[in-house]
């Protein structure tokens, strides 16, 4: 397993290696180029909404720490925090489409997105029809014994079952 | 709940302000390096895991500008590494 797991880091680490000699190369030809261009009168737009969404961040994280037990659920809320800072964006004069692009929001990230979101949720997505059927086994013994009567010898905490067969005998 | 989080929802809101807003209104000013550090030390500052991990962080932050610089034009192929990088 942990042989595996060294070989596939291994290859991993050889194809970036092979990947970053093949940007450089198609750099060097100008086969590709730098993305973008200077505009040093440009608003401040997008520095803003970063200053809105770490506020936000903060204030959000502090009431979290305060007011909830801590459990990973809330932290679903952090999602919350991108809208303002894009209609902060969208009021200080940047169209929908710059926006999008100034921000990386485009199709292909949100399919990327999606892809990457089933593979790492994979393993629970894949034992979740297991543990229904398991529950809905459960439940059906529960409910077909319910209105049975129960043997004394299979009651918990009858003679000799547990630690309670000592109050039960007292 | 947690691979959730630190797969899909951290990558999203990182790459959409660190990558996206930050890096996006530095690089429009400045070259890709100040650009890139500025982020990465911001980025790595703000993670909670320990100074002994911000190398680690920041490093990591400056592939992901380095990509997102080559490929702003494109799509941001930094969203999918950072995902990547949080599964393993």
């Amino acid at each position: 397993m942990i042989f595996g797991a060294v070989l596939v880091l291994i290859a991993v680490l050889i194809l970036a290696l092979g990947l970053a000699h093949h940007a450089i190369i198609l750099l060097s030809l100008g086969k590709i180029r730098r993305a973008y261009v200077r505009m040093p009168q440009a608003g401040s737009g997008y520095l803003e909404a970063f200053a809105i969404y770490m506020a936000l961040f903060l204030a959000l994280a502090w009431v979290l720490h305060k007011y909830t037990s801590g459990a990973l659920i809330w932290e679903l809320l952090l999602l919350l925090l991108i809208p303002p800072a894009m209609i902060w964006i969208l009021l200080r004069g940047s169209s929908f489409g710059e926006m999008r692009r100034g921000l990386g929001c485009t199709e292909v990230a949100a399919r990327s997105l999606k892809f990457a979101g089933i593979a790492v949720t994979w393993p629970e997505c894949r034992s979740l029809p297991q543990c229904c059927s398991a529950s809905r086994f459960h439940w059906s013994i529960h409910w077909k014994n319910a209105f049975q009567p129960i043997p004394p010898d299979q009651l918990v905490g009858g003679p000799g079952t547990s630690s309670c067969s000592t109050h039960w005998h007292a | 709940m947690l691979y959730a989080l630190a797969c899909v929802i951290a990558p999203v809101l990182e790459e959409t302000m660190f990558r996206g807003a930050l890096f996006h209104h530095l690089r429009r000013r400045w070259g890709w390096l100040i650009s890139a550090g500025v982020v990465a030390i911001i980025f790595a500052s703000i993670h909670v895991q320990g100074w002994t991990v911000a190398p680690t962080l920041a490093t990591i932050a400056l592939v992901l500008a380095a990509i997102r610089d080559g490929a702003a034009r494109s799509s941001p192929r930094s969203l999918p590494t950072r995902a990547t990088i949080s599964s393993c």
